[in-house]
C-alpha cells in the first residue's frame, strides 16, 4: 500500500484557554483530494497552518512525507504549497515583479525563472494583469495571484485554506475551475471550506471538523449513510389518503417530515433496501394509493449538521 | 553581473526601496541640503570675516542625519512592516531563510546609503575646489559615517522585528535622543584639528575597530532572523560563537598592542545585547535542534537555546573576558566592574525568573526592569546627593545598577568585590535552582526523545 503523503497523529494546539484543535488525526494519500470541512473557527485554518510549519502544536505531529514539521520545517516546506484565505500584498510592486520575487526566492534562475513564470501567469490568467500593482487587485485576481505564487515551485502537496471565500460567483468558478484541473492532473490537494457543495464534487475524501476535533472522516457518502443519519422517503400518492399520519405515527423507526396534498416525505431510520420494501409492502397492503416511492439523497450540509447536532447532543 | 547571484530580497527591497516615498524624500533633501551648504561655503570662502567650519559642520550635519538617524529609522520598520503586512509567511514557505531574509533587508538598506553617499561625492568634490578643505580628513570622516551607518542599520534591522509596543517606544525614544547627539557629535568632529577620533588610529586600531563593526553588524543581523526564523532553527548558536569571537579580538588586541584593559571593558558595551539576548531567549523543545548540538560536545551546553544555557554562556562570556583583563591589568577596579556588570545583567533576569507574571513578556519586561533601575539609580543619586555616595551605597540599595555610579566617584575599596560577592551568589545559586529543571530537558531532548517535556 502507498505510504500516506501527510501523516497527522493527535495534533493539539490551544490560544489560551481555547483548545482551537483538540488531538486529531489523519492521513492524506499521494493524489487524494480531502476536503477539510466545518463551520468558522473549528480549527481548519489553525490545523492546516500547523500541517505547512507556520504554527507549532502543542503536542501530537505533522509528517509530510516522513518529515516532521517541527523539527524538519525546511524539508515540509519543499514538498508544500500554501494558499492563506488571505495575505498581505506589497506596496510598489506589480504582478511581474511579485512573480519574479516568488520564483527567485523558489530557487528559479535566468531561462527556467522566466519560463515558469510565464506557465504559471498563463494557467492562472494573470498574464494580461502583468503590470497591475498587486494591493490594486480585486479579491478574485488576487487570489489567482496566491494560487499562482503557491504552484510556483510545483508543490508535492497543495494546501488551500479557503480558496473561493469572499469571491464574486464568476470569481468563484474560475478559482473552482483552476483547482479542479489541478485535481485532474493528480495534485494532492488539501482544501478547506465551510460550504460543503464547493467540495462535495471534487473530493475524494472529506474530513469534518468541528471544534477542534474530526467529527468524520471519509467520503462524502459514507457521511450521509452514516449510521443514525435517518433517511428521507417521499411517497406519492395517487389520491388523499386519509390516515397515512396516524399510520406512520405507528410504524418504528418511521417519523413524518413533511406532507401536502398528494406526496408524504417521512424521515426513515433504518432505510436499507430490505427495510424500505418491506415498509411499502406495508403501506401497500393498508391500502393506501402509492404511485411513487423513492429515497431521497440527503444533502451533505443536512448530514453535516445533523452530525454536529447528534455530537452537541451526546454531550461530547 | 548575474542578478540571480543576488539575494532575492535585495532586489524586491530596491524596487520598493527606490520607489517609496521615504528615500525620494531622503534624497531629495540631502540634495537640498547639500546645496545649501555649498552656497553656505562659498559665503564663507568668499567672505573675509566667514568662518568656512560652519558650513563644514553643517555639510556633516547633514549628511550625518540622513545615513545615522533617518536610515537607521527606516531599517527599524524593515522587518515589522513585514511581519504586520502579513508578508514574511509567504517568504518563509520558499527556499529563503530567515537569514536570507534579515541580511537582504539590510543589504538593501545599506545600498541605499551608498546611493546616498554616491549622491553626496560631486559635493565633496566641489568643496574642495573651493579650498579650505582637509581631503583625507573629509575621506576619513565620510569612511565612519558609512560604517557607523551600515552598522546603525544592522541595529534596526535586527530591532525591527520587535512587535512589543513598549519596546518599540523605547527605541523611538532612544532615536529622538539621538536625532538630537549624533549629527551634533559629528559637527563637533568635524571642527576637531583631526577631523575624528580615528585619525590617531594606526592600521592594527583600524582592523580591529572595522572587525568589531563588522561582527556587531552580524550579530544584528543574525539577531533580526531569530526573531522571525521558525523555532527549529537554532539561531544562539551562531549569536553566541559570534560573542565569543568578538571577546577573543578584543582581549588579543587588548593584552598584545595596547596592554591595557581598557578595549576589553568597552568590549562590554558591545556584548551587553548578546548576554541580554542569551538571558531572555524562551525554552524550545524541539530534539532535533538539541541532537545537531551534540557535536559541540561539552560547549554545548552554552549554545543550546534558551535562557538556562543562556544563563551558563552569559556567566562563561563575562568571566573570560574579566578574568582576562585582570590579567592584562590586575586592579581591584576591574574585579569590581566585572561584577557589577554580571549582577546588573541578573538582576532584572531573577526577578524574571522569580516571578511569573514577568515572564510572560521577557524581552519587555527585562528592558523595562533596567530602565526602572536605572531611574532608581537616578533618583537615589538626586536624593543621596552625589558627594555622599560611597561604595557600599550600592550594597545598602540593593539596585546592582548604582554600581556603575560608585565605580565614578573614586577609589575603589578592596573589601567592595568581596561584598558584591554575596549578591553575585546568591543570584547565580537561585538561577541555577530555577534552570535544573530546563537542563534535565535539554538533556533528555539532546538524546532524541521528546518525552523531556
Amino acid at each position: 500500500m502507498t505510504a500516506p503523503l501527510v501523516e497527522v497523529r493527535g495534533l493539539t494546539r490551544t490560544f489560551g484557554t481555547l483548545k482551537a484543535v483538540d488531538g486529531i488525526s489523519f492521513d492524506i494519500y499521494p493524489g487524494q483530494v480531502v476536503g477539510f470541512i466545518g463551520e468558522n473557527g473549528a480549527g481548519k485554518t489553525t490545523t492546516m497552518r500547523m500541517m505547512v510549519t507556520l504554527d507549532l502544536p502543542d503536542s501530537g505531529s505533522v509528517k509530510v512525507k516522513g518529515f516532521d514539521a517541527v523539527s524538519y520545517p525546511n524539508e515540509v516546506r519543499k514538498r508544500v504549497g500554501w494558499m492563506p484565505d488571505s495575505y498581505g500584498a506589497y506596496d510598489f510592486m506589480d504582478v511581474s515583479e511579485y512573480m519574479d520575487f516568488f520564483a527567485r526566492a523558489y530557487g528559479f534562475t535566468g531561462r527556467e525563472r522566466d519560463l515558469r513564470i510565464g506557465e504559471v501567469m498563463e494557467f492562472t490568467e494573470l498574464n494580461k494583469l502583468a503590470d497591475r500593482p498587486v494591493n490594486k487587485l480585486s479579491k478574485g485576481q488576487a487570489q489567482r495571484l496566491c494560487l499562482g505564487r503557491t504552484l510556483l515551485p510545483d508543490p508535492e502537496l497543495l494546501v488551500l485554506d479557503e480558496p473561493a471565500a469572499g469571491l464574486d460567483p464568476r470569481a468563484r468558478i474560475e478559482v473552482k475551475n483552476l483547482v479542479r484541473i489541478l485535481a485532474g492532473e493528480g495534485k494532492t490537494l488539501f482544501i478547506s471550506s465551510h460550504i460543503l457543495s464547493e467540495l462535495e464534487q471534487m473530493c475524494d475524501a472529506m474530513l469534518f471538523i468541528s471544534a477542534g476535533r474530526i467529527m468524520h472522516q471519509g467520503s462524502s457518502e459514507s457521511l450521509k449513510m452514516k449510521e443514525g443519519h435517518p433517511s428521507l422517503v417521499r411517497v406519492r400518492l395517487a389520491s388523499a389518503a386519509n390516515g397515512l399520519e396516524d399510520w406512520i405515527s405507528f410504524q418504528a423507526g418511521v417519523e413524518l417530515f413533511e406532507r401536502d396534498k398528494l406526496s408524504v416525505r417521512m424521515k426513515v431510520e433504518q432505510a436499507g433496501a430490505e427495510q424500505l420494501a418491506a415498509l411499502l409492502g406495508k403501506m401497500v397492503k393498508e391500502g393506501f394509493p402509492v404511485c411513487g416511492f423513492e429515497r431521497e439523497e440527503i444533502r451533505l450540509e443536512d448530514a453535516f449538521v445533523d452530525l454536529l447536532s447528534q455530537s452537541e447532543g451526546g454531550g461530547s | 553581473m548575474n542578478s540571480d547571484r543576488i539575494n532575492p530580497i535585495v532586489i524586491k527591497e530596491l524596487r520598493q526601496g527606490l520607489k517609496s516615498r521615504s528615500f525620494i524624500a531622503t534624497f531629495l533633501g540631502l540634495q537640498g541640503a547639500m546645496v545649501l551648504s555649498m552656497f553656505m561655503y562659498l559665503a564663507a570662502v568668499t567672505t573675509s570675516n566667514s568662518d568656512p567650519q560652519f558650513s563644514n559642520g553643517f555639510f556633516w550635519f547633514m549628511l550625518g542625519l540622513m545615513l545615522l538617524v533617518f536610515m537607521p529609522l527606516r531599517a527599524f520598520q524593515a522587518l515589522h512592516e513585514e511581519i504586520k503586512g502579513n508578508t514574511l509567511e509567504m517568504v518563509f514557505l520558499t527556499r529563503m531563510t530567515a537569514w536570507d531574509i534579515a541580511l537582504g533587508k539590510w543589504m538593501a538598506l545599506v545600498i541605499q546609503v551608498f546611493l546616498l553617499v554616491a549622491a553626496v561625492l560631486p559635493y565633496l568634490v566641489l568643496r574642495y575646489f573651493l579650498g579650505s578643505i582637509d581631503v583625507a580628513g573629509d575621506l576619513r570622516q565620510l569612511f565612519y559615517q558609512v560604517v557607523l551607518s551600515m552598522m546603525f542599520v544592522a541595529v534596526g534591522v535586527g530591532l525591527s522585528a520587535w512587535t512589543s509596543k513598549v519596546l518599540r517606544g523605547l527605541i523611538i525614544i532612544g532615536a529622538i535622543f539621538s536625532l538630537y547627539t549624533i549629527p551634533l557629535m559629528l559637527f563637533g568632529l568635524s571642527q576637531s584639528p583631526t577631523g575624528s577620533p580615528l585619525a590617531m588610529f594606526g592600521w592594527i586600531d583600524y582592523g580591529v575597530w572595522l572587525s568589531v563593526c563588522g561582527l556587531v553588524m552580524l550579530f544584528f543581523v543574525e539577531y533580526g532572523a531569530s526573531q522571525i526564523a521558525p523555532p527549529a532553527e537554532n539561531h544562539s548558536l551562531r549569536k553566541r560563537m559570534m560573542a565569543f569571537v568578538l571577546s577573543g579580538i578584543l582581549i588579543v588586541y587588548a593584552a598584545l598592542h595596547v596592554r591595557e584593559a581598557y578595549p576589553v571593558l568597552i568590549g562590554l558595551f558591545m556584548l551587553a545585547p548578546i548576554a541580554v539576548d542569551a538571558l531572555c531567549e524562551p525554552l524550545i523543545g524541539i530534539p532535533s535542534l538539541y541532537i545537531k548540538a551534540r557535536k559541540f560536545r561539552a560547549l554545548r551546553w552554552l549554545l543550546y537555546p534558551g535562557w538556562a544555557s543562556g544563563f551558563l554562556f552569559v556567566t562563561v562570556l563575562l568571566a573570560l573576558i574579566f578574568v582576562s583583563a585582570f590579567l592584562i591589568e590586575a586592579d581591584a577596579e576591574i574585579l569590581t566592574a566585572g561584577l557589577v556588570t554580571y549582577n546588573v545583567l541578573l538582576f532584572p533576569f531573577v526577578l524574571i525568573r522569580l516571578i511569573p507574571i514577568l515572564a510572560r513578556k521577557v524581552l519587555a519586561s527585562y528592558v523595562l526592569l533596567q530602565v526602572t533601575c536605572f531611574l532608581f539609580c537616578l533618583l537615589i543619586l538626586f536624593l543621596d546627593e552625589i558627594r555622599f555616595i560611597s561604595e557600599y551605597t550600592v550594597l545598602g540599595h540593593f539596585l546592582p545598577m548604582l554600581g556603575f555610579f560608585v565605580m565614578t566617584v573614586g577609589d575603589i575599596d578592596e573589601l567592595l568585590p568581596v561584598l558584591l560577592m554575596v549578591p553575585t551568589v546568591l543570584m547565580t545559586v537561585l538561577t541555577l535552582l530555577k534552570a535544573r529543571r530546563p537542563f534535565l530537558q535539554m538533556q533528555v531532548l539532546s538524546k532524541g526523545s521528546t518525552s523531556g517535556d
